[in-house]
C-alpha cells in the first residue's frame, strides 16, 4: 500500500441522487400495453409520472477505520444509500467510489434457503458474499462457534427460530474479512446477549481498520459504535458531523412541529374525590439521569415523575400508571397495589418517581396516564396525562397487540420538594424503596 | 464481454454452489431423486416409439426408432429443462436480488448447470441403447464436446433473454412452456432432418436447435461429421444470441431491483 492509497477515503459519495418511479406499470405485458395506450391517447398531455427522490444530492466520505452512522425517520433514504453502496441498485446521478472489499449486512440470512441445512446455507451465503469455498472451510468452525449453533448446524434452517436465523446470518457475514462493512438495522433482533456480541465484533473490526456504515434506530448503539453521523430526512442530508451532533440534530427535528403526537393538547388534570386536597400537577418523563426527555431509546430506562400538591398529609396513596401508544394501545400498566409496591406517603409538594429499567417499546409516540388512588385503591383522588414523548426503537410489525410489555421497575421513591407549612421537617427527602 | 466473463470467473464458486443448491432442492424429498433426469426423456422415447414406429411409421434412414428418438431427446431435454428452470430463476430469488449484489446471470446459469448434470445422468441410457443396438463408438463422438458447448451457448443466450424479460413481464413464464412444446415439433426429433422438403429447409434451419439435434444424431449414430451448413448456422446464431442476450441482460440488470 502506498501512502497515497491510505490518504484516499474508503468511501466517497458525491452528489448522489436516486429517483424511483412510483407508478408501477411493470409486471405483465397487459398492464404495460394498457398503460402505454392510456398515455398515447392522452397524447400531448402530461404523461403520468409519479416519482420520488429517495436521495437527493448526497455527498459524504468515510475514511479507513471510521464508523459513520446514518440517522433519520423511516423513509429518509438510509437503506437506499446502503443499497447503492453495495451495488444492489444503481444511482440516477452522482458517483460512488468504494475502495475495498465490501461486506453488507442487509437483511441477514436473505440468501438462506429453508430446505437446506445450516451448514449448506453457510457455504452458500458465504459464496454469495464473495468468499471462496476454501475460505469458508477455514473459517467454518469460527463461524459456527460465534453463532453458538453447533448442535443445530446440520438441521434444515426451516426449523430454526428467527433468532437462530439471524445468529447464523450475522456470523457468516462478520467473517467475510470485509474492508467496508454496511450494517442495516440488523441488530434490532436477537437476544440482548448476542446483540452485545455483535456490537463487540463490529467494534473490533473497526479497530482493525474496517470502515463501517451503520444504520440503527437504537441511538444508544449508534453512540457506542459510530464516530461520525449524518442526519438524513427526505433524501437530503440535514446535518453532518460527530455522532453526537447528528443525534442532537435528529432529536431537535423530532421535537419540532407535530412530529411528536399531540404535543399541543392541554394537560388534563382532574382532582377527584379528594376535592382539591390532592392535586396532580404534571407528569414528567425523564431519562434515568433525571433529565426531562422527549425522545427516548427503546433500550433506555425512564424515570416517570408524578408531580403532586397535597394540602394535607396523605399517608397511603396508591397509583396507577399506564403507558399509552398514539393508537390508543396500553403498552404497560403499573398498579402499585397489585404489584405489591408500598403505597406512598405524600405531603406538601413533590413528586413520585417511578424508574423503569428498560422501556421495551417499539418506535413511536407515547404518553403516560396516571391516577393517584386512595389507601384502598378504590377511589381516584387525582388523575392526568403527560405530554407525548417519542421512543426510537425497532418498528413493530403486524399485529396490533405487539408492543405490550411488562414493566421492569428499578425503584420508586417520593421526593418532597416543599414541606407543608406546618412541621415534619424530619421527612425531608422523602422515602424510597429500591427493587 | 470479456469484463463479464472475468466477473463470472470471480464468482465461479458461487456458480458451482448455486448449481448444487438447484440440484439438491430439485430432488430433495423426492423418492426417485436423480432418476427423474432419466425418466423424462425415457418416457417420451417410449411414447414416440409406440406412436411413430407402431401406429405411424416414420422413416428413420434405417436407424432403430428407440435410439433414433433418444439421441435427439437427450439434447432436447437438456434444452427444455434448462430454459424452463432459468426463466423463473431471477423472480424466484428476488429477495436475494434486491438485497445482495452478485452477478445476476449466476442464477439462470446455475439452472443451466443443473440441467447439464441431468443431461449427463440421462446419457447413461444412451450408452445402454448404443450397446444394445450394437452401434459402434464412432470417432465422430469427439464432436460431442463441441456440440454440447454450442448447445450451452445457445441455451445461455435464450435463458438470459427469457429470465430478464420474465422479471419485467411475468407473461414470459407462461409463454415459454408453450413455445418449447411448439419448438419441439419444429426440430427434427420425431422425424429426420432429411424429411424436411428442400424448399422449406433454409427457413427450417433458422431454428438453431434443428442443426444441433441433427448434428447429435449424425455424430452419435451415423458416424458422420455435422452438416457444415446446418451446424454452422446453428453455431453462428447461438454465438450472436449469447452476445446480444448478455448485453441486454447487463443493461436491464441495472434497473432490475427497482422493478422486480
Amino acid at each position: 500500500m502506498s501512502s497515497e492509497n491510505q490518504a484516499l477515503p474508503t468511501i466517497r459519495v458525491q452528489n448522489l441522487s436516486k429517483l424511483y418511479y412510483l407508478h408501477s406499470h411493470q409486471g405483465s405485458l397487459r398492464d404495460t400495453l394498457s398503460y402505454r395506450l392510456k398515455n398515447w391517447r392522452r397524447k400531448g398531455g402530461a404523461t403520468e409520472k409519479k416519482t420520488l427522490w429517495a436521495l437527493k444530492d448526497v455527498s459524504f466520505e468515510v475514511n479507513k477505520g471510521e464508523a459513520l452512522g446514518i440517522l433519520g425517520p423511516n423513509g429518509a433514504g438510509k437503506t437506499t444509500i446502503l443499497k447503492l453502496l453495495s451495488r444492489v441498485t444503481f444511482p440516477t446521478s452522482g458517483t460512488i467510489e468504494v475502495n475495498g472489499r465490501l461486506g453488507a449486512l442487509l437483511e441477514l440470512g436473505a440468501g438462506f434457503h429453508p430446505e437446506l441445512t445450516g451448514r449448506e446455507n453457510t457455504y452458500l451465503y458465504g459464496s454469495i458474499l464473495g468468499m471462496s469455498r476454501q475460505q469458508i472451510s477455514q473459517k467454518f468452525d469460527d463461524i459456527v462457534a460465534f453463532s453458538g449453533l453447533e448442535r443445530f448446524i446440520d438441521m434444515p434452517v426451516k426449523r430454526y427460530s428467527s433468532g437462530m436465523y439471524v445468529r447464523l446470518g450475522f456470523s457468516v457475514a462478520a467473517h467475510t474479512d470485509p474492508e467496508v462493512l454496511l450494517v442495516d438495522e440488523v441488530l434490532a433482533v436477537g437476544d440482548a446477549e448476542f446483540r452485545q456480541k455483535c456490537i463487540q465484533r463490529i467494534k473490533s473490526l473497526q479497530e482493525q481498520g474496517v470502515s463501517i456504515i451503520f444504520i440503527s434506530h437504537n441511538l444508544f448503539q449508534m453512540r457506542a459504535v459510530c464516530d461520525r453521523g449524518i442526519f438524513l430526512n427526505q433524501g437530503q442530508i440535514q446535518a453532518q458531523g460527530t455522532i453526537d451532533e447528528a443525534i442532537a440534530a435528529y432529536e431537535q427535528w423530532l421535537r419540532q412541529g407535530n412530529r411528536i403526537l399531540d404535543s399541543k393538547k392541554p394537560y388534563e388534570f382532574i382532582s377527584g374525590q379528594g376535592g382539591t386536597d390532592l392535586q396532580l400537577l404534571g407528569i414528567e418523563v425523564c431519562n434515568l439521569d433525571g433529565q426531562p426527555s422527549e425522545v427516548l431509546d427503546y433500550s433506555d430506562g425512564a424515570d416517570i415523575r408524578l408531580h403532586y400538591y397535597a394540602q394535607r398529609d396523605f399517608p397511603q396513596v396508591n397509583y396507577v400508571v399506564r403507558i399509552v401508544r398514539s393508537d390508543g394501545l396500553v403498552c404497560a400498566m403499573l398498579r402499585s397495589s397489585s404489584l405489591g409496591l408500598p403505597s406512598c406517603s405524600l405531603q406538601g409538594q413533590g413528586y413520585i418517581s417511578i424508574r423503569l429499567n428498560q422501556l421495551q417499546l417499539g418506535d413511536g409516540d407515547y404518553l403516560i396516564e396516571a391516577r393517584l388512588r386512595d389507601s384502598e385503591d378504590a377511589v381516584t383522588l387525582a388523575k392526568g396525562s403527560s405530554a407525548a414523548f417519542r421512543v426510537c426503537g425497532p418498528r413493530l410489525a403486524g399485529d396490533r397487540e405487539s408492543g405490550v410489555f411488562i414493566p421492569n421497575i428499578a425503584g420508586v421513591s417520593v421526593v418532597n420538594q416543599l414541606q407543608p407549612a406546618a412541621d415534619h421537617a424530619s421527612t425531608q427527602g422523602g422515602h424510597s424503596i429500591e427493587l | 464481454m470479456i469484463q463479464y466473463l472475468r466477473e463470472i470467473y470471480k464468482f465461479r464458486e458461487l456458480l458451482i454452489s448455486w448449481t448444487i443448491r438447484e440440484l439438491r432442492l430439485r430432488y430433495k424429498q423426492s423418492m426417485l431423486g436423480g432418476l427423474w433426469a432419466i425418466l423424462q426423456p425415457l418416457t417420451l422415447m417410449v411414447l414416440f416409439v409406440i406412436i411413430f414406429s407402431v401406429f405411424v411409421r416414420v422413416p428413420t434412414e434405417g436407424i432403430p426408432y428407440p435410439i433414433f428418438a433418444y439421441s435427439a431427446l437427450l439434447p432436447w431435454t437438456y434444452f427444455a429443462t434448462a430454459i424452463t428452470f432459468s426463466v423463473t430463476s431471477l423472480v424466484t430469488n428476488m429477495n436475494l436480488v434486491t438485497k445482495i449484489y452478485f452477478p445476476r446471470e449466476i442464477l439462470p446459469f446455475a439452472s443451466i448447470g443443473a440441467a447439464l448434470v441431468d443431461f449427463a445422468i440421462a446419457s447413461i441410457v444412451l450408452v445402454g441403447l448404443m450397446l444394445f443396438y450394437r452401434i459402434p463408438f464412432h470417432i465422430t463422438l469427439l464432436w460431442l464436446p463441441v456440440l454440447i458447448v454450442t448447445e450451452t451457448v445457445f441455451i445461455a443466450g435464450v435463458a438470459l433473454f427469457a429470465a430478464i424479460l420474465n422479471a419485467f413481464y411475468r407473461d414470459v413464464r407462461f409463454l415459454i412452456p408453450l413455445a418449447i412444446q411448439a419448438w419441439m415439433y419444429a426440430t427434427p426429433i420425431i422425424y429426420p432432418l432429411s424429411s424436411v422438403p428442400d424448399w422449406l429447409r433454409p427457413f427450417y434451419l433458422l431454428n438453431p436447435m434443428a442443426g444441433l439435434i441433427d448434428a447429435f444424431r449424425r455424430v452419435i449414430i451415423q458416424g458422420l461429421n455435422p452438416d457444415p451448413v446446418a451446424f454452422g448456422l446453428s453455431a453462428s446464431i447461438a454465438i450472436i444470441l449469447l452476445v446480444a442476450g448478455y448485453a441486454y441482460f447487463k443493461r436491464a440488470e441495472r434497473i432490475l431491483p427497482d422493478v422486480i
